[in-house]
């Protein structure tokens, strides 16, 4: 059994449209993922790579259970997002960040990372904050601990919001573009870090456009187009026959330059 | 020719003074507390999703900001025995008082609570927080800190509206001044006394707001 099970997902929002015949808002169905299967195993990283608006992200937050899914399943170690009362779990074994981070504005970094912990899986404040230290260490903020969240550039909040992740433990983190938001230096300084982490066995589950970062540290990479599965390949096998052989891969390399 | 001060004369009522205004004090703290818990209450009512929450916190809000506090503390006061409730008038005024400032309460707590993006939600989720658990260690605190300096403005405003527990029979310190006004017949010094106390009084409640305001500002 693997340890996320996608299974014949579909997933489809209603979204409010002008037309301009009747001079009206309709509401419309809007499906971005059809049918949808994958499995992720607890190995390595896996990147989502695909062009906007096929459900990267989607997938990621259906993942999670932040979306409710149509029909389908998806199991988080063996627990249904279907099912409301294992929602709290599947978040604690997937962890997740986002492109745009959120740091709780009334707490500073250290209360940032030990609120969860403490609240949700019953450690002390010592325990937390041990955990704490040796997790900003790891991330290279441990000066911040003391600092609020504008005083921090995107990058470090972004790092502080990893952390935070990994405060819980989970077994897996869905990291959905976290460095699209950033200028060519942090998003260096989050990568390496994610590098870091990937060489301690941290899996991994990242939609990212940063090929350079995918050619280093990906195992697995998966190419969405229009909510399918369009390739799913060992990284190797993926930069070196699918990028010859398969034209949308090729084409859409080639548009975000690589 | 010209007024002379006498203060002098007062000096035998100063432990009546005193009582006066440890009296405002308790009206005003017992009051505060009242009307901090049910602002947050109207307030989560009034952003609820259930129709009859909202409307019930609208028309409490609505009936306490366009009616006098006088008539209001009468209506308690003159109105529950009606009913067979007796109270003392200190609980009445308390309470009375709590209740009128709940809807200025309400209103700032409101607009933290509005303040809040999805984002927030989003990121204790994602950790793992239900629902509630995000409501009391994300949502609440930030949206308090934000209502924060409003707040202390309403509470500075519940200190002097409680001179007007007087008419029930309270001797707090607007009580005392009319009592002892009538003994001595130095209205002029008395009131004077009344009109620095409350400027001491909303001063020390500011004081201390902006103390605890350093201490918790917030930057969304
Ligand atoms: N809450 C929502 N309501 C309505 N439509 C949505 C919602 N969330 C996403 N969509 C739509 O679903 C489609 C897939 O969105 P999604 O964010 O998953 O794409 P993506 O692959 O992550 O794209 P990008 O690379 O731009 O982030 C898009 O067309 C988007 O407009
Ligand atoms: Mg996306």
């Amino acid at each position: 059994m693997a340890m996320i099970e996608v299974k014949n997902v579909t997933k489809s929002f209603q979204i409010q449209s002008f037309d301009e015949s009747t001079k009206k808002y309709i509401k419309t169905k809007l499906t971005v993922l059809q049918d949808f299967s994958v499995d992720f195993d607890q190995q390595g990283v896996t990147v989502l790579i695909g062009p906007s608006g096929t459900g990267k992200s989607t997938l990621l937050r259906c993942i999670n259970g932040l979306e409710t899914i149509d029909e389908g399943d998806i199991l988080v170690d063996g627990m249904s997002v279907r099912d409301k009362h294992k929602l709290k779990n599947i978040r604690l074994t997937c962890g997740m960040v986002f492109q745009q981070t959120v740091l709780f504005p009334h707490l500073n970094v250290m209360q940032n990372l030990t609120l969860g912990p403490r609240k949700l899986l019953g450690m002390s404040m010592a325990q937390a904050t041990d955990k704490a230290k040796h997790l900003l260490n790891k991330v290279g903020l441990i000066s911040k601990e003391k600092a609020r969240h504008f005083e921090l550039s995107g990058g470090e909040q972004q790092r502080i919001a990893i952390a935070r992740a990994l405060m819980m433990d989970p077994k897996a983190l869905l990291l959905d573009e976290i460095t699209s938001a950033l200028d060519p230096e942090m998003t260096s300084e989050v990568l390496h870090i994610l590098e870091d982490l990937a060489a301690d066995g941290v899996c991994m589950i990242a939609v990212t456009h940063e090929m350079v970062f995918a050619r280093h540290v990906a195992r697995r990479i998966i190419f969405m187009d229009k909510g399918a599965v369009a390739v799913d390949a060992d990284k190797d096998e993926f930069f070196t026959v699918h990028r010859k052989e398969n034209e949308r891969v090729a084409s859409f390399l080639k548009f975000i330059g690589e | 020719m010209g007024y002379q001060l006498n203060f002098r004369v007062l000096s035998q009522y100063s432990d009546l003074f005193l009582s006066g205004i440890v009296l405002t004090g308790k009206i005003s703290l017992g009051a505060m507390v009242i009307s901090f818990i049910l602002g947050i209450v109207l307030a989560i009512m009034r952003q609820s999703k259930n129709k009859i929450a909202r409307r019930i916190a609208g028309l409490w809000v609505e009936v306490l900001r366009n009616t006098p506090f006088l008539i209001q503390l009468f209506f308690f006061y003159y109105g529950l025995p009606q009913f067979g409730i007796y109270v003392d008038a200190l609980t009445v005024g308390i309470v009375a008082l709590g209740i009128n400032a709940s809807a200025p309460n309400c209103e700032v707590i409101r607009s933290g609570l509005l303040a809040i993006k999805t984002g927030y939600y989003e990121a204790s989720a994602a950790l793992g927080f239900s629902k509630l658990q995000n409501f009391l260690f994300v949502v609440l605190p930030i949206s308090l800190r934000l209502a924060f300096k409003p707040l202390t403005s309403n509470f500075v405003n519940l200190v002097l509206t409680s001179s007007v527990c007087y008419s029930i029979t309270l001797m707090e310190i607007m009580g005392v001044a009319k009592t002892v006004s009538a003994r001595s017949n130095r209205p002029f010094e008395i009131y004077l006394i009344l009109l620095i106390s409350y400027t001491l009084f909303t001063y020390a409640v500011s004081f201390i707001a902006k103390a605890i305001d350093k201490r918790i500002e917030i930057r969304l």
